[in-house]
């Protein structure tokens, strides 16, 4: 057998899982064979990494088959999550009041535009054309 | 619920009226300012009318400008239609024969106003003087 990789990222031949697993090299051919250990067949020879092979040791198949690990729900059920989450939704409402301004109809939403034509219009003229179109509206 | 009519909303684009500003500034924080369809399009009106009537491309740009601060300007507000309640009391209102004329536009945000139950703040207190149950302020003199 070669001498064992140390890089976490590293390729194990069958030879080095089995001795890495500290188990016969039939029984690693065997779960490979059968898709219950992280392994894949490259031109007819099994490769395995490290890494793979420590978090199936850990969670079990879940690590590589992309399951949860437990219900999601289960997730929601824990006064952690209901802490994470009130704390995610306030950062999110004020980034939002951030990016839309005050609400409309709100009197700071209108007071941002208070004398938005101070500087350059005819105040009398755009009155008498508004009364003008309003006669002509009946 | 307190809607702004169209003489209202220009003052405010003025900015020169320090009352209208002072009055403004006394609503609650959880008080609805709204305009009606009426005078959304009344204000907008008039920009569209400049945008086509730009003589050349510096007044076309200054239209334009015109046009979007308007746009702001109505956007800042509720803007309420014509629902179901206002369209009835148009219907009331065009049949009665009786008092003073009243145009078309100010029928209109009159009808909107009531169905919302709303303060209608005018300068033109006098044209809304027909209107039954219509509460009308004028914040300005």
């Amino acid at each position: 057998m070669s001498e064992l990789p140390n890089d976490p990222d590293d390729i194990l031949t069958l030879a080095d899982a089995a001795a890495y697993l500290k188990v016969p090299e039939d029984a690693v051919l065997k779960m490979a064979k059968e898709d219950m250990i992280p392994a894949q067949k490259i031109g007819g020879e099994w490769r395995f990494l490290r890494k793979a092979l420590n978090d199936w040791m850990r969670f079990g198949n879940r690590s590589y088959r992309r399951e949860w690990p437990f219900h999601p729900e289960l997730l929601f059920e824990s006064p952690f999550t209901e802490d994470l989450l009130f704390h995610l939704e306030q950062r999110l409402i004020q980034r939002l009041k951030a990016q839309v301004g005050p609400r409309p109809g709100s009197k700071q939403a209108v007071l941002k535009h208070f004398g938005v034509f101070k500087n350059d219009e005819d105040l009398e003229g755009r009155l008498a054309e508004a009364r003008k179109r309003r006669e002509a509206v009946e | 619920m307190i809607v702004l009519d169209t003489d209202i909303v220009t003052h405010i684009s003025f900015g020169k009226n320090e009352k209208l500003l002072k009055r403004i500034e006394l609503v609650s924080d959880d008080e609805e300012l709204a305009v009606t369809v009426i005078t959304y399009m009344e204000i907008l009106q008039g920009r569209f009318d400049s945008i086509k009537k730009a003589a050349n491309e510096n007044e076309l740009v200054v239209a334009m400008q015109h046009y979007t601060a308007s746009k702001e300007l109505v956007d800042s507000f509720q803007v309420l239609e014509v629902n179901n309640g206002a369209a009835q009391h148009f219907k009331e209102m065009i049949k009665r024969k009786k008092g003073p004329k009243m145009r078309r536009g100010d029928m209109l945000n009159a009808c909107i106003a009531l169905a919302n139950n709303a303060l209608l703040v005018t300068r033109n207190v006098k044209d809304y003087e027909a209107v039954k149950g219509l509460s009308v302020e004028n914040w300005m003199d």
